[in-house]
């Protein structure tokens, strides 16, 4: 008990470095547990989302496939097939469904709709009432559409783009772009509920026509007569129909769509985590070096009380008890204030126009179990050395000079630093010189970042002196006595300097380490596409993207008519189609992959593949072009034969006619346009690409193209560079959500060196009172405390980034030429961030400067 | 040894070191803090230990006290020889047979007065004797301070706590070390009173480091060391006395032929032998 309470009072003793400490794991602990707290209530409203989809719908029928994904590009079955359903014993009814992603609505300024981070779909008005999930909205003047010149759209998306009752619009769909009359908005399920979709809607027949070019429905939903069993009408079914259509139940439905959900929920909530795992390594080193940093300023207490008679265990106990406290409340509190960051990441999604149903707050085990973990398990790891420390304070130190007490050893922090930091050099370069694949590499290339971390944070304190003296030179020079005080006073406690550097450098080397990482990326895209792209146009929704993105698999399509029409423009050359369809095939390794569908024998002029082994002329049917990756993957070679299964169980060999290296337009698999049609249908293009003809400018075929596709606003037009600049905005954003992080880091930093500045001051409270009283004036001693703080800032800031950047190159290298193949540097980002730095130093001495101000002269003189 | 052995049987000593010898640092700069004391503190008795800076004297004590280890040589706190003892069993022994009293107070910050008093038997899990301890805070005067925390106490009450803290747990022998250095004259003068009348009242055995003659006045007996050598020693001195002792043992350390422990009238004799 006394233990506990001797350790309470210590704490009360220091309450703002006690604050900051607990602030650093509360700021992981709620990060974290926001994350685990959102994406619960996100899975669960979205579970319920299902369970509401499928209430009305007993059994499903669909054409048998077990590649793709279940809603796009699935392969139809006829609707004569609901006919044939309709006369089983056992069904009561049944509705045919259609559906086809990238249909935009275009508003009535001519503007194509923007999806955000959802998705645009069109969709036929079911034919059965007690099989739809859709309804007029409830305003006294929406209907469903009848007829060919009828649609109707969502209430949200509606109203919010101005869409009025009764007038034309114009939609662009696979089959083009025509006007249509509005007679009213729907709503999904209930008027409350939003998802992240902009819905249009026509009745079936239309739909089917537009979307589908009559070519079948989707899936169809059946309802069971009174008394009928799934089973029996299952088995029915299956009799009558062939093995390419299958019977799902309710309940497989229900369990194949929160499938769905959970994918992307997981790849939400594992972004979220990793940057989380950012923040909570940033908050273990603050802890870590506040409890160091409290330790060697307690050491002669800890002594006393074994002076009197305190065992080794004891006094290691209290500094454990302490971590124990700090760790308790930032959980409780990290806890709390996680609920709220999770109501924060809703509300972000949302905004973000991932229109998400409302989240509920659901705190599941696993979630209380981080916090604590997270919380206490990552405070008491931090103290275990400061603890080992306390156990060595022998009862001498109470007695011993000041100076004595605790001596720094530069030797030893600079051979421990150097030895764990080395090790996680010698971890990284492993990684990097193993050959290990990307999987394998995480663990090597995260440890070893980590360790040079924790060693570059030991050494500091061994560099603080000179790093000091060496930065604060050109202050010296520059304000002369001021600039000398601030040069020397940051020099004068390494151990301190560096503590107080090091949340900005332990911030900054995880910030600089990501962005090396980020722009080599970037560099890596855009350098590939600058070798690859010869097309002079690419025509395309959005911003080109044609592989799995970070928040959707959505591929952005237009209709073939646009193609078509480009290429009968005498301004151009020549025109290619792509199509992509992500998990589209599936190779003999069992993994689906990404499927491109173009002119195989052709291509070449528009976009070059870097074709490394076997030709494409004369490339066509029955024939596959294959990333040199996946055929050493595959071990297979040029003149190979290539089995590939397509959704809806189909099945076909290919010929493998060459090998080739692109792979940031291009997939790991190339057919040509003959199999696609047969394989995986569809009426739209992902991109177009043109080559201007002999004798057009470039501004001439721009306006030329720009007004020959007007009719669908959907559709960009690019030349090279905007193409590259566009493929890369994912990447830009990701760099944008590394500077949030930056500036949570600096936030945190701020708050550390203003604490640490303030204690420092308050130690040379007699010897500020002494140079005041010899005449320093206010305005000099805010310069020195200034000009000291951000000396210790740019030291930190200075030794984060060159660590980061060390890191990261390694971590770029290593990673395979898939990934990333160029290691780039942003120096200029990196200068800016040590300009941050600096800045974040300055703004950190103001309450340390103000209060040295206040100081009475007579009084700090006196002090002892 | 021989010489230990019949010491070890004298019922009479509370703590006593034999042939004490602390050697810090090796080669050049080598210094022999303690360069062979023989020495025994009596029960019940109040011993200042006198001499100037750098002669050993709080190596002395911190090597008495089980705060630090002899390099040769042995020390005694009652019939346990401190050499052979682990760490966990000086730190029992410091908790349970040993109390303290510092010239920097030495109080723990973060605690009120009575925490600090009854820490040491808090950190030995032991029930205070409350009867004790009140009738050591009524000694000392401390009844409506008790709540208050070190930085809410003039320096005298602070020392003050710091006596009823090495009193509070009845130690076999309390080491006090400069314990009026930080004190005005009239703050010294009680906490020595104080310490006196522990002695006087209720029998503690105290031992003090000191280089101030008045402090040393209030105790039974003087002890004298320079250069890591015991000098000599007064039986009840006057703090002129003491002052004069302490200028002849200077002007001593260069007038070869005083007998080692001698008494200041026999140095003042031989002085005038000198001058004669």
């Amino acid at each position: 008990m006394t233990l506990l309470r001797y350790s309470l009072r210590s704490i009360a003793g220091v309450k703002v470095r006690f604050a900051l400490t607990t602030l650093a794991v509360i700021i992981g602990v709620a990060l974290t547990t926001g994350v685990l707290i959102s994406t619960d209530g996100l899975r669960a409203s979205l579970n319920d989302l299902s369970g509401q989809i499928y209430e009305k719908y007993d059994f499903t029928v669909r054409a048998a496939s077990d590649v793709g994904d279940r809603n796009e590009g699935v392969p139809l079955i006829p609707v004569s097939l609901s006919e044939e359903l309709m006369s089983i014993d056992g069904v009561e009814a049944v509705a045919g469904l259609a559906q086809e992603f990238n249909v935009v609505a275009i508003d009535g300024e001519g503007n194509a709709l923007d999806p955000g981070v959802g998705r645009q779909i069109g969709y036929g008005w079911p034919e059965v009432e007690s099989l739809s999930t859709v309804y007029p909205y409830d305003d006294g003047i929406s209907r469903r559409p009848v007829g060919p010149d009828e649609f109707a759209i969502d209430h949200y998306t509606g109203r919010e783009n101005n869409f009025v009752i009764g007038q034309r619009y114009k939609v662009a769909t696979p089959g083009g772009t025509d006007d249509y009359e509005l007679v009213g908005y729907l709503y999904f399920l209930d008027p409350k509920t939003r998802v992240a979709l902009q819905t249009v809607s026509w009745d079936m027949p239309t739909a089917l026509q537009l979307l589908h070019d009559g070519g079948g429905y989707d899936h169809i939903h059946g309802k069971l007569s009174p008394g009928a069993t799934y089973e029996e009408v299952a088995a029915a079914i299956r009799a009558r129909v062939g093995p390419d259509i299958e019977v799902i139940s309710q309940q497989d439905n229900i369990d194949e769509s929160n499938a769905e959900f959970a994918g992307n929920i997981d790849r939400i909530q594992n972004l979220l985590l990793a940057f989380a795992v950012i923040v909570l390594i940033i908050s273990a080193f603050i802890t870590y070096n506040t409890f160091t940093l409290v330790m060697g300023q307690r050491i002669r207490e800890l002594g006393l009380l074994r002076v009197l008679g305190a065992e080794r265990r004891q006094v290691a106990q209290i500094v454990a008890v302490e971590a124990l406290i700090v760790g308790i409340v930032a959980t409780i509190a990290g806890f709390g204030l996680g609920i709220l960051v999770a109501l924060g990441i809703a509300g972000a999604l949302s905004s973000a126009g991932a229109h998400l149903p409302a989240i509920d707050i659901i705190i599941g085990g696993w979630t209380v179990a981080a916090a604590v973990i997270i919380g206490i398990g990552v405070t008491m790891v931090t103290a275990i050395w400061p603890a080992m420390r306390a156990r060595r304070v022998t009862p001498m130190v109470a007695l011993a000079d000041e100076a004595e007490i605790d001596p720094f050893n530069r030797l030893r922090a600079l051979v421990i630093g150097s030895a764990a930091g080395g090790v996680g050099l010698i971890l990284m370069l492993v990684g990097l010189l193993a050959g290990l694949s990307t999987s394998q590499l995480l663990l090597p290339l995260g440890l070893g970042a980590l360790l040079m971390l924790l060693g570059v944070n030991i050494a500091t304190p061994g560099i603080a002196r000179s790093m000091s003296l060496f930065l604060g030179w050109p202050a010296d020079r520059m304000f002369t006595i001021n600039g000398r005080l601030a040069r020397l006073n940051a020099a004068r406690n390494p151990r301190r300097t560096a503590t107080t550097a090091s949340a900005l450098m332990i911030g900054l080397a995880m910030v600089s380490l990501v962005t090396v990482l980020g722009t080599s990326f970037k560099q890596t895209l855009t350098s590939q596409l600058e070798g690859s792209v010869e097309a002079d146009w690419l025509v395309c929704v959005n911003e080109c993207n044609t592989d799995l993105s970070t928040f959707s698999t959505a591929v952005g399509a237009f209709s073939q008519e646009a193609t078509r029409q480009m290429s009968e423009m005498p301004e151009l050359e020549s025109v290619m189609a792509f199509r992509f369809r992500p998990d589209g095939a599936r190779a003999p390794d069992g993994e689906q992959r990404r499927l491109t569908g173009t002119d195989l024998d052709s291509f070449s002029l528009h976009v070059d593949p870097g074709v490394v082994a076997g030709t494409l002329d004369d490339a066509g049917t029955g024939d596959v072009l294959v990333h040199k990756d996946l055929a050493d993957d595959l071990d297979i070679a040029v003149g190979n034969q290539l089995l590939l299964e397509f959704p809806g169980e189909q099945t076909a060999t290919f010929d493998v006619v060459a090998l080739h290296t692109e792979d940031s337009v291009v997939g790991p698999l190339v057919v040509d346009f003959s199999d696609w049609d047969q394989f995986m249908g569809g009426t739209q293009d992902n991109l177009a690409t043109a080559i201007t003809a002999p004798g057009i400018d470039m501004g001439q075929a721009r306006s030329s193209l720009e007004s020959e596709l007007s009719e669908y606003p959907q559709v960009v037009v690019k030349d090279q560079a905007e193409y590259r600049e566009g493929r890369a905005t994912e990447i830009n954003t990701f760099l944008v959500i590394i500077n949030v992080f930056l500036i949570l880091a600096l936030l945190i930093a701020v708050v550390g060196i203003s604490n640490t500045m303030a204690l420092s001051i308050f130690e040379r409270t007699r010897e500020l009172g002494l140079v005041r009283a010899i005449g320093m004036a206010k305005r000099q001693t805010w310069g020195t405390i200034f000009l000291e703080s951000i000396i210790v800032a740019v030291f930190g800031g200075l030794v984060g980034i060159a660590t980061g950047v060390v890191a990261g190159a390694i971590a770029a290298a290593a990673l395979p030429s898939s990934v990333i193949s160029t290691v780039s540097v942003p120096w200029l980002t990196l200068v800016i961030y040590l300009v941050v730095s600096a800045v974040a130093g300055m703004l950190a001495a103001f309450f340390p400067a103000r209060r040295a101000n206040r100081l009475n002269v007579l009084e700090a003189i006196a002090h002892q | 040894m021989s010489d230990a052995s019949t010491l070890a049987t004298d019922t009479m000593a509370a703590a006593r070191a034999v042939s004490a010898v602390k050697i810090y640092g090796s080669g050049e700069t080598e210094v022999r803090a303690l360069d062979g004391v023989d020495i025994t503190f009596e029960k019940g008795k109040f011993t200042a230990i006198m001499g100037p800076s750098g002669s050993g004297k709080s190596t002395l004590m911190h090597c008495m006290a089980a705060l630090d280890n002899l390099t040769e040589g042995q020390a005694f706190i009652g019939d346990t020889d401190l050499s052979t003892l682990s760490d966990k069993e000086l730190t029992m022994l410091r908790r349970d047979r040993v109390g303290f009293i510092f010239q920097a107070f030495n109080l723990v910050p973060t605690l009120n007065a009575i925490e600090n008093i009854t820490l040491p038997m808090d950190l030995a899990r032991r029930e205070p004797d409350q009867e004790w301890v009140d009738s050591v805070i009524a000694t000392v005067g401390l009844q409506d301070r008790l709540t208050h925390r070190p930085n809410e106490l003039s320096g005298g009450q602070q020392q003050r706590v710091a006596v009823s803290r090495a009193l509070a747990s009845q130690p076999e022998i309390i080491f006090a070390d400069e314990p009026t250095g930080n004190l005005d004259s009239r703050s010294g003068n009680d906490v020595l009173k104080f310490m006196r009348e522990a002695v006087d009242d209720l029998g503690q055995t105290i031992v003090m480091v000191t280089h101030d003659a008045k402090a040393a006045s209030f105790a039974d007996r003087t002890v004298f060391l320079a250069d890591g050598l015991l000098q000599g020693e007064m039986l009840n001195p006057t703090a002129d006395q003491i002052l004069d002792y302490m200028k002849i043992l200077q002007v001593g350390q260069f007038v070869k032929g005083i007998p080692e422990g001698a008494t200041m009238e026999e140095v003042l004799e031989y002085m005038k032998d000198l001058d004669d």
